[in-house]
């Protein structure tokens, strides 16, 4: 009995994770996407200055901790 | 006294390393403990074995450092699925869950596993995390030869960036340039693994077999639809064709079109000309690539030297181009060039970095020719081999070097494992199967019989350091196998016009060149040149078989079956020499022949591993 009470349980936290992650996609990172697809906003580094080369310039390498 | 622990884990390779002082002390890949390919768990075990081998206990270790930073990873995964959306759908809910599983919070993450090590160790302060390809960086340059160079390194993508140039200086090491995902040298190489039905992140190697057997017919329409290259070597993928940024696998249908063919299933569909040719034209474009990309850095920086990690520096066939080009005096590629080394630089990189230590250059290199792992007592040995019921003389080390030599030179295959084992995908003398090069079905057989691989595949030649030139097109130092160049014209067996005619794998049963098992079908070999210094044993038998044959090469394969790791232990050893064909097997002073063994105990070994 208790170990189905666990299953039931675990398997009842796996829907409301993948609920929430289904919610999040398409309420969230869906239009978000959409909306900067239309004002052309590019989240991916390139470079636009240099047509000849597809270099992105660096500035520093921080350590964290 | 100053430790630093360095640690890659969680997507492929996971490996521990451990500097003392500044010196590399031991380094091993958790696949071989867990005897799992490529695992990319917690390495705990390797992590366990660096403590030990530096007499450190977790708690002492002064730093830890992991390899690369997970926010950034994330930061990059979310930016990709907001790019695409609402492409990416399946992906997400894959990844997501691994990453609120612990990955987002590393550092917790990681200091729950450590606990596991010690349970005194309480410090959350001295874990650190370095940018992926600055750990390559790193790996790549601080145990360099070189006290000035430019680093290049690229792979599959690290946070965000797949290929770097960074430029070395002494101690100091700083990233200039980067190209970005999704555009990336080792996912395009990758892609074309798994369309010709190899495991991706594993059968890159195939590919890059393969490639000779072919012609690049095909470079054209990888270049005009698939990757736009710059002159400077740089390069853009066209996403149209690829799936690997928002799918499960690596390519979509309009990959399948352009060639006019769905991807190979390994198990119902041999190799064709049409895969051959694929890898023949996309190892061009890489070796082009690079080729462009090298030109174009030494013009901008002019510094003579050149470093290289990331996966795509494994690329031995690339790295031989690059040196033949002569575009750089000096090349030097870390042995360990995928994700494991990225331990090792993450390690090398806190030291330099923060401590901004004073550099002292080796002349030849601080890799200890790459052997860094564990190593075993003749008295742990005999042991081992009892307690298995293995029949075993116990001899000297001058028998034992006559002996093998002899059996070599007789056809036979050997096992051969000594002292502390490498660190890198390499076999180098210390985990190594070994034949006679002379042969004209060794390679075959070894293939078949023994690696249980697919025929197509070559081997590499071990050879004395000093009789190099007078065998390669080859005269500097290639101690890790990291260099692919032709056999001297002198030693090559040119083919007739029969033979010319064939095609593919047909070409593999002629006999090449004075050497053919290690003779790869365009004349080619990766050539490991081996020195007394750095390589005593493995010398001493590779100069007894000179004197015996007069040929100072050795074959030298890794000693393991397809989808096995590298044999790590005297017990690992023993296993694989009875569940394969190999004739003899010698591990430290220990001689062992198959057919003195007990039959009983062979087992079907090739059941025991996933064919990658």
């Amino acid at each position: 009995m208790k170990i189905l009470c666990k299953n039931i349980i675990f398997l009842l936290l796996n829907l409301i994770a993948y609920f929430l992650m289904v919610l999040v996609f398409f309420t969230i990172i869906t239009p978000l996407g959409l909306i900067l697809k239309i004002f052309n906003i590019k989240l991916i580094k390139e470079n636009k200055k240099n047509l000849d080369s597809y270099w992105v310039k660096i500035k520093d390498n921080k350590i964290s901790s | 006294m100053t430790s630093i622990l360095g640690i890659s884990a969680f997507y492929h390779d996971s490996a521990a390393a451990i500097i003392v002082d500044g010196q590399i002390v031991a380094a091993a890949q958790e696949e071989r403990f867990t005897r799992v390919k490529h695992d990319s768990r917690y390495p705990f075990n390797a992590i366990e074995f660096v403590l030990k081998y530096s007499k450190i206990n977790l708690s002492e270790v002064d730093h830890i450092v992991f390899y690369e930073k997970p926010i950034l990873k994330f930061k990059r995964l979310l930016k990709t699925y907001i790019t695409f959306a609402p492409k990416g759908f399946k992906q997400f809910l894959k990844a997501m869950p691994k990453w609120f599983g612990g990955r987002i919070l590393q550092n917790r993450t990681l200091i729950n596993l450590l606990k596991k090590h010690d349970k005194n160790f309480k410090d959350r302060n001295n874990i650190h995390f370095f940018e992926h390809h600055f750990s390559h960086a790193s790996s790549a340059f601080y145990p360099s030869p070189f006290k000035e160079a430019i680093i290049l390194t690229a792979d599959g993508v690290g946070e965000s960036a797949t290929t770097t140039v960074a430029i070395g200086i002494n101690a100091k090491l700083e990233i200039k340039k980067e190209i970005h995902f999704p555009h990336s040298l080792g996912l395009i190489y990758s892609a074309f693994t798994y369309y010709l039905g190899f495991k991706v992140n594993s059968g890159e190697y195939k590919l890059m077999g393969l490639a000779p057997y072919g012609k690049p017919v095909y470079m054209d329409k990888i270049t005009k639809h698939l990757i736009d290259i710059k002159e400077d070597g740089t390069f853009r993928l066209d996403q149209k064709y690829f799936n690997y940024a928002t799918g499960l696998n690596m390519i979509n249908n309009n990959f399948c079109k352009l060639f006019g063919k769905q991807p190979r299933d390994s198990k119902n569909e041999d190799l064709t000309q049409f895969h051959m040719d694929i890898a023949a034209s996309i190892q061009k474009v890489t070796e082009d690539i690079m080729l462009k990309l090298g030109r174009s850095l030494k013009k901008e920086f002019n510094i003579p030297n050149l470093c290289l990690a990331g996966g795509v520096a494994l690329n031995c066939v690339a790295n031989g181009k690059l040196l033949k080009e002569k575009i750089f005096q000096n090349i030097w590629v870390q042995p360990a060039a995928g994700d494991a080394g990225g331990s090792l630089g993450a390690a090398l990189a806190y030291w330099y970095k923060e401590n901004n230590e004073f550099r002292k250059i080796n002349p030849k290199d601080d890799m200890k020719g790459s052997f860094l792992g564990p190593e075993y007592s003749q008295k742990e040995i005999e042991e081992e081999l009892t307690d298995m019921g293995a029949v075993f003389n116990s001899t000297n080390e001058e028998n034992l070097i006559i002996k093998t030599s002899k059996d070599l030179a007789n056809g036979e295959a050997i096992g051969w494992f000594q002292g502390r084992m490498e660190f890198g995908p390499r076999s180098l003398g210390a985990r190594s199967i070994l034949g006679d090069p002379r042969s004209s079905t060794m390679q075959k057989n070894l293939n078949l019989k023994v690696k249980f691989r697919e025929s197509f595949r070559p081997f590499a030649p071990s050879i004395l350091r000093e009789d190099l030139s007078d065998w390669f097109e080859l005269n500097c130092d290639s101690p890790y196998m990291l260099f692919v160049a032709n056999v001297l014209e002198t030693k090559v067996i040119k083919m007739n016009d029969a033979q010319q005619k064939l095609f593919g794998i047909d070409k593999l049963n002629i006999k090449r060149s004075e050497v053919p098992a290690v003779t790869h079908v365009d004349y080619s070999a990766r050539i490991q040149t081996v020195e007394e210094e750095s390589n005593y044993k493995y010398y001493k038998l590779i100069k007894e078989f000179k004197k015996l044959t007069g040929c100072p090469i050795i074959l030298n394969t890794s000693f393991n079956i397809r989808g096995e790791p590298i044999v790590n232990t005297p017990r690992d050893a023993f296993n694989c020499f009875m569940g394969t064909g190999l004739d003899k097997l010698v591990i430290g002073n220990c001689y062992l022949d198959k057919k003195k063994q007990n039959v009983s105990i062979i087992k079907d070994y090739k059941k025991n591993f996933d064919l990658d």
